[in-house]
């Protein structure tokens, strides 16, 4: 049976097919904009057809279908969602607008704070007059203070309803504290506007506190909801009347997979649906390779996607920004950051820069000729001979070094007083050193040191960049695995059914010299985690998993009181009882001291648990990578590469990545090329490939 | 004892890509440290509001990286390192290890709360660099609550005084030290974790400058510190010198020094020479009894912070900046004040008008040259509104916060594009407030409305941005100790720029007797409606908050850019619909007519004709294209310098020459502050005027000023020879 990985990108639409029989086959067709599914069913085609069978026969033994898709990211970025209207408590009709002030600062690197005239607010998803605000007001204790208005509600959503709108948002204060006038809204938007309007309620998509990221994540989720639907319906649909009977399913922005239904009914959840893909997919190659602590960066040519796996579990963040909003979904944590292979290297008064201006895929660098004029990355890269003109993408696409030189040596080496060389070689060493300090600073701000790391490589251009930002990081060792160059489609395949289930609730503990967990009562906490775990299990059971074959997880988030920034504490399987709550609060104090610092612990001014969460797990059947036999190593070659680290030319060894057998190994300077990337070795160090087909690489003095 | 590291050293020892190498590493070395101090701080004004800064500094003190937090800082700190070297150098001695706490605005800080900790780093015993972090402190005792001394006379009442005590020695925290700085404070553990914060902020700076000056040298990495400050210095010379020369004035108002309603002004002019620039701030007010003066560090602060984003955006911040810049300020002045007047809240009062009348200059500045002209910019809230919050939490527990909601004010216009509603404050490169829900959280309060407030921004052709406002009562006690202080009550401090109008001012209003309020009242017009509100005023200073009393507030807007009557009618409209500007104000001010959600075109043909001939008094003699710029040399959108050394507005009507004051040869006229604005509020001693064109009536520029007072020659062109 065949297992099947997609992820649709901007440009490739990315499939990869496992199973016992063929091992792993990866393919890349173009995307095609305005009907994905299209992309989809040629890619599949071109596989079936290399088996020498018809697509619908290929259909009919797919057991698995798994999905990352950029679609709801898409729609949020185009603007293209549906027309969706806000009610909100009386008084706060702003929330969305207001932003807590954040929203012309999101995204922004520090260096370009300062730019006061360039700051600009997101373009609304939900124009100001589609926002109405409902009489009510809840307490943060749950308390009704004022009754909802139902008859000003009945007004609003007639009028809202007159103007043409698609989805509704309702998003109250304090909601997650008593859902009753969410609940309320909801049947009279059901009875004005009938059971087919999608309606998101902030005490369901999110239930945890602060109204303005959860008015913003309800908000999105219907915005995209319907977009998200009618898109997962056609390609379901369109696999099915192919022939496909297996299970179908969608990556989220947790690491997880849902159905078509509840993708379309948690659209939100899919905001980092790729990315996250290259995260789980990566996980789950560090699981059968052993390592702990992963730092994966995925390089393309616009940006640098960087997440992290620690202990085995890939990193989530309670809030993420896309599009200029910030969200309270719990999502993998990725940043981003604006250096890729197009970035754009300056000269301004003497002094060289590289970023974060990106020329992008469109134009892109000048060797692609397609109207790039301004010299990048990738252009540097080629003038080294890090990459071949004739090779690149499997000699699919033909670069025009001459032209990479030429923009090179007139804007940057010529205002140097260089050469046209050592200006590309300066620009490779500043955008390594700018990918390891970021690395660097995620690692630390998270209380990890990165040597304690290794460093998965994926994406068009990481591999050609990882052997020099991951020995200025002083990782362990990089990895650029055997699916490199589809890492999120693979990710899409490997993952598990996933449902997590939060809620807030504020409990406070100790402070001054009571004992820690003064003040708790154990019984309710257990009480809470055992709602939300039934919640996931309700949830997977619609999945076709039992309970039997569920993973719980339960964590709760926990901070001194008085700050702002909570972690999130990991709870041993329930029940609950008051010695596993004393370790949970010493858990915390240890993580805590970890992260900030010996010494920086506080408990004199109390404990609080503000949110507590369980993600529930449903494992599937995975086939296992296939270690490759070894092939005698063929297509060996040689050429002049200029490597950074020994700031000259070397003469390096050229491979064909197909061509190297597990165990073989390679010392650097050397490149191993693939129909899809390019991986470059530096001097000093050495890369193996493992029984997976991964390639290892370690600095040469630790090997 | 430590010796000082040679200076001077050959730039062209490191070739251009170590330069950016290290270069970057520094930068990223200030945002670990900023990044270990807002994870070990719990207080809100650290983790929200961003009121820190730290860096990386020069054996003599020198800024070589800093943050981009609040940028009043920015100068500040290197007055800190100064004052810590030239007094404590032989006694008790700078030595490997050690880290000195200073917060007497007397020598270096800005104002007392905003404690700094540094720390010398040393190469051997050669003393090569400091680290350095501050962060504004929620209370570090003195006569109130939050160290806001509105009563004091004296600095000596206002707070604790640290003049830069060696707190950690050899590594170890002092205790004799810590014990007498904690037993000072009302709040030992918010201080406390700051302080623990400040100081692992230091310790990683530390540790990572030793790794990289490991890795690349220790000659190298200071080489490159100090190329670095001289890069700066060149661009920034290099963008001065595509600048016109000339002076550039701006002055602006403070209302009541907490002790009697008075008004005082700060003057600023910035001379313009070649690749230098003076601000002179000569005429400004005498030193005030109360707590609103600030000392020169405020005052290089507050130059600072507006010379930053309109003349280096894309300059490195750091101490090459400084260089070409000169401040001059009259002792024992509001601006400059002597010791030992009181300065508590300089910040928030001196200190910030010294920040407007900069942005308004230096954008007058800005605007005369292509070069600059999209930096210029309206003032964003122009003033700052501090309310504390104490009592008893629902738990029975201490409670005590400043709410920092008040920075939600509204951005200035620029020239092509409406100030930001809900920007933050100038002062605070990337703000951020709570919300709602956390704040009810986290104390015994219940917000009834919290929005954006119509009619707060400044009119003109770019709008400003909107502010919010924000209503409190108390919840599940039965009274709140509460205490404001501001300024911009009675003075619209959020200034326009060539022909916009002032943003309305701040509106602090209390409501004492009433049953009911929460979901009734949903706005402050709403509040006003209800008999028994009343204004407090800018500085009711220390008032009981009792359960079912509302205390509510907006904040000044951002002022407008260009004469609001060139406004677009279709972003106008766009404005009303979305609630952001009245009909009314529409009408009055954009002479646009709205009516039943829709443009009226005739009737603001006719409105907008009307508007101008009250400017004139008569009908104007000619009549221009909303977009139409003036020709030569521009003097902000409308006039221009021709090559005949004229002055002409877009009409062409010559406005006399170019180094005299253009405003006698204007249509002037006083106005009343509803002219601009419903919630605009003028202090007694201030009038409001307008110049415009006297033939086509275009809204030239708008002026508060003392009554009676001459008008300010706001840009005085050098007359070029030739």
């Amino acid at each position: 049976m065949d297992y099947v990985g997609v992820d649709i990108g901007g440009t490739f639409t990315d499939i990869v097919v496992m199973d016992d029989k063929h091992g792993l086959v990866t393919t890349k067709a173009p995307t095609t904009p305005g009907e994905l599914e299209r992309g989809v069913f040629d890619g599949l085609a071109l596989i079936a057809g290399e088996r020498g069978i018809s697509l619908e026969q290929f259909l009919a033994g797919v057991e698995s279908f798994g999905h990352g898709t950029t679609q709801a990211t898409n729609a949020l970025i185009e603007r293209t969602g549906a027309t969706t209207a806000l009610l909100t408590t009386a008084g706060f009709g702003d929330t969305l607008f207001i932003q807590r002030l954040m929203g012309f600062t999101t995204g922004l690197a520090n260096d370009e704070l300062g730019w006061y005239s360039r700051r600009r607010q997101p373009e609304p998803i939900v124009p100001r007059r589609l926002v109405r605000e409902i009489g009510e007001r809840v307490d943060q204790a749950g308390q009704v203070l004022v009754p909802l208005d139902e008859d000003g509600a009945r007004r609003e959503i007639e009028a809202l309803l007159e103007a043409g709108v698609e989805a509704f948002a309702v998003s109250l204060l304090w909601s997650f504290k008593n859902p009753g006038h969410e609940q309320r809204l909801r049947e009279l938007i059901s009875q004005l506007g009938g059971d087919g309007l999608f309606v998101s309620l902030s005490s369901e998509v999110s239930p945890v506190i602060g109204e303005y990221e959860r008015t913003a994540t309800t908000v999105l989720n219907s915005y995209l909801g319907p977009v998200v639907a009618a898109y997962l319906d056609r390609l379901e649909q369109g696999l099915r009347e192919r022939g496909f009977g297996g299970q179908f399913s969608v990556m989220n922005s947790i690491g997880g997979v849902m159905s078509a239904g509840d993708a379309a009914a948690h659209a939100v959840l899919l905001l980092a649906s790729g990315p996250s893909g290259g995260v789980i997919g990566s996980r789950y190659l560090a699981e059968m390779l052993g390592h702990g602590n992963v730092i994966t960066t995925d390089m393309g040519g616009t940006s640098f996607d960087v997440g992290l796996i620690l202990d085995g579990r890939p990193s989530i963040s309670s809030h993420t920004q896309v599009g200029g909003y910030h969200l309270s979904a719990a999502m993998v944590d990725i940043t981003a950051i604006g250096s890729g292979g197009g970035s754009i290297a300056t000269v301004e008064d003497g002094m060289v820069r590289v970023g974060p201006e990106s020329a992008g895929a469109m134009p892109g660098p000048v060797c692609y000729q397609r109207g790039g004029t301004r010299a990048t990355v990738t252009d540097a890269d080629l003038v080294l001979g890090v990459i071949d003109p004739d090779t690149f993408l499997g000699g699919r696409m033909k670069l025009d070094k001459a032209a990479a030189e030429a923009a090179i040596a007139e804007q940057i080496a010529a205002p140097l007083g260089e050469d046209v060389v050592k200006a590309a070689a300066g620009i490779r060493r500043i955008v390594d050193s700018q990918m390891a300090d970021t690395l660097r600073q995620l690692t630390i701000g998270r209380g990890h040191d990165p040597r304690d790391f290794v460093l998965y490589a994926y994406g068009g251009a990481g591999p050609m960049h990882c052997a020099g930002f991951g020995s200025d990081l002083g990782a362990a060792k990089i990895v650029v695995p055997a699916v490199s160059m589809v890492q999120s489609a693979y990710g899409a395949l490997a993952s598990d059914i996933h449902h997590s289930a939060e809620r807030s609730h504020l409990v406070r503990a100790g402070g001054g010299p009571q004992p820690l967990t003064a003040g708790i009562e154990v019984d309710e906490i257990e009480e809470r985690f055992q709602a939300l775990e039934a919640e996931c299990l309700e949830r997977l059971r619609g999945n076709g998993i039992e309970p039997g074959q569920a993973e719980l997880r339960r964590s709760v988030d926990m901070r001194y009181r008085r700050q702002t920034h909570e972690l999130i504490v990991p709870v041993d399987a329930g029940p609950l009882e008051q010695a596993a709550l004393e370790a949970l609060f010493e858990r915390f104090e240890g993580m805590y001291e970890d992260t900030y610092g010996k010494g920086a612990a506080f408990r004199e001014a109390g404990i609080e648990m503000t949110t507590f969460r369980v993600d529930a797990v449903g494992r599937r059947r995975k086939p296992s990578l296939q270690a490759t036999a070894p092939v005698a190593a063929e297509g060996r070659g040689s050429r002049r590469v200029y490597d950074t680290a020994v700031d000259g030319y070397a003469d390096a060894a050229v491979v064909q990545w197909g061509g190297l057998g597990a165990g073989a190994e390679l010392p650097g300077p050397a490149v191993v090329e693939h129909p899809t990337t390019t991986v470059f070795v530096g001097s000093g160090q050495v890369a193996a490939v493992d029984r997976h087909g991964n390639l290892v690489i370690e600095e040469r003095s630790t090997a | 004892m430590s010796t000082v590291a040679e200076p001077a050293r050959n730039l062209r020892d490191f070739d251009p890509i170590s330069f950016e190498v290290i270069r970057n590493k520094l930068s990223a070395i200030a945002e670990e440290q900023a990044i270990t101090l807002k994870s070990v701080s719990g207080s809100p004004v650290v983790t929200e509001a961003t009121d820190f800064n730290n860096g990386i500094y020069l054996a003599d003190g020198s800024t070589v990286t800093m943050g981009p937090q609040v940028l009043f800082h920015s100068g500040t700190m290197s007055s800190v390192i100064e004052n810590v070297i030239a007094q404590f150098s032989e006694n008790p001695g700078i030595r490997p290890g050690d880290m000195f706490i200073l917060n007497d605005p007397y020598r270096g800080a800005v104002h007392q709360p905003d404690v700094a900790i540094v720390a010398p780093l040393f190469d051997g015993e050669r003393l090569i660099a400091w680290a350095g972090s501050c962060a504004h402190q929620l209370d570090i005792g003195g006569m109130s609550f939050g160290s806001w001394a509105v009563d004091a006379y004296e600095i000596q009442q206002e707070a604790m005084l640290l003049p830069g005590v060696k707190i950690v020695e050899a590594g170890e925290i002092r205790e004799d030290i810590w014990q007498m700085i904690m037993g000072m404070t009302r709040l030992p553990m918010v201080l406390g974790l700051d302080l623990k914060a400040m100081i692992a902020a230091n310790n990683v700076a530390a540790r990572r400058l030793e790794q990289v000056m490991e890795r690349y040298g220790t000659e190298l990495v200071l080489g490159v510190m100090e190329a670095e400050i001289e890069a700066s210095e060149r661009r920034l010379r290099a963008r001065l010198r595509q600048l016109p020369d000339g002076v550039f004035r701006a002055v602006d108002f403070l209302e009541h020094d907490g002790h009697e309603d008075l008004l005082y002004e700060v003057r600023l002019a910035v001379h313009k020479r070649d690749d230098e620039l003076v601000f002179d701030f000569e005429g400004s007010s005498p030193q005030a009894p109360g707590f609103v003066n600030c000392t020169r560090a405020g005052l290089v602060g507050a130059v600072f912070t507006a010379l930053l984003p309109i003349l280096a955006p894309d300059i490195r911040w750091n101490h090459g900046i400084l260089h070409p810049v000169e401040v001059r300020a009259p002792e024992a002045s509001i601006i400059n004040a002597s010791w030992p007047a009181p300065v508590s809240s300089g910040t928030v009062s001196a200190v910030w008008v010294a920040t407007n009348v900069s942005v308004a200059a230096l954008s007058r500045l800005a605007a005369c040259s292509t070069a600059t002209s999209s930096e210029a910019a309206a003032i964003t809230k122009g003033s700052m509104m501090v309310l504390t919050l104490a009592g008893q939490d629902r738990d029975g527990g201490p409670y005590g916060t400043f709410v920092l909601d008040s920075t939600a004010g509204g951005g200035g216009a620029y020239a092509d594009h409406d100030g930001i509603s809900g920007s933050g404050d100038y002062c605070v490169p990337r703000p951020s407030i709570a919300n709602v829900e956390s704040n009810e959280a986290g104390g015994p309060i219940l917000y009834l409305y919290r929005r954006l407030v119509p009619d707060t921004a400044g009119p003109g052709r770019r709008r400003g941005g909107a502010a919010v406002g924000l209503a409190l009562t108390p919840h599940d006690v039965d009274e709140l100790a509460a205490m404001l202080i501001s300024h911009g009550v009675e003075v619209p401090n959020s200034a326009g720029l060539f022909g916009g109008m002032e943003a309305a001012c701040n509106d602090p209003l209390l409501l004492r007797e009433s049953e009911g309020t929460v979901g009734r009242v949903l706005d402050p017009d709403g509040l006003r409606a209800i008999a028994g509100t009343e204004e407090t005023g800018p500085k009711p200073g220390h008032f009981r908050l009792a359960a079912g009393q509302v205390f509510a507030y907006s904040f000044q807007g951002g002022g407008g850019f260009g004469d609001p009557l060139d406004r677009d009618p279709e972003a106008v409209l766009a404005d009303v619909l979305d609630g952001l500007v009245s009909p009314e104000s529409a009408r009055d001010h954009y002479g646009v007519v709205v009516a039943d959600g829709a443009l009226d075109a005739t009737a603001t043909a006719a409105r907008r004709a009307e508007i101008r001939a009250e400017r004139l008094g008569t009908a104007p003699a000619r009549e221009v294209p909303v977009d139409a710029g003036a020709e030569g040399e521009p003097l902000g959108p409308y006039l221009a310098r021709g090559a005949d050394g004229r002055l002409r507005c877009r009409c062409g009507e010559d406005l006399g020459a170019v180094a005299e004051n253009w405003k006698p040869r204007a249509a002037r006229r006083l106005v009343g502050p509803e002219a601009h604005g419903r919630r605009i509020r003028l202090h007694p001693g201030l009038e409001l005027r307008e110049f415009s064109c006297p033939a086509c009536a275009t809204l030239l520029e708008c002026e508060v000023g003392r009554v009676g007072e001459p008008d300010l020659h706001t840009i005085e062109l050098e007359d070029r020879a030739g």
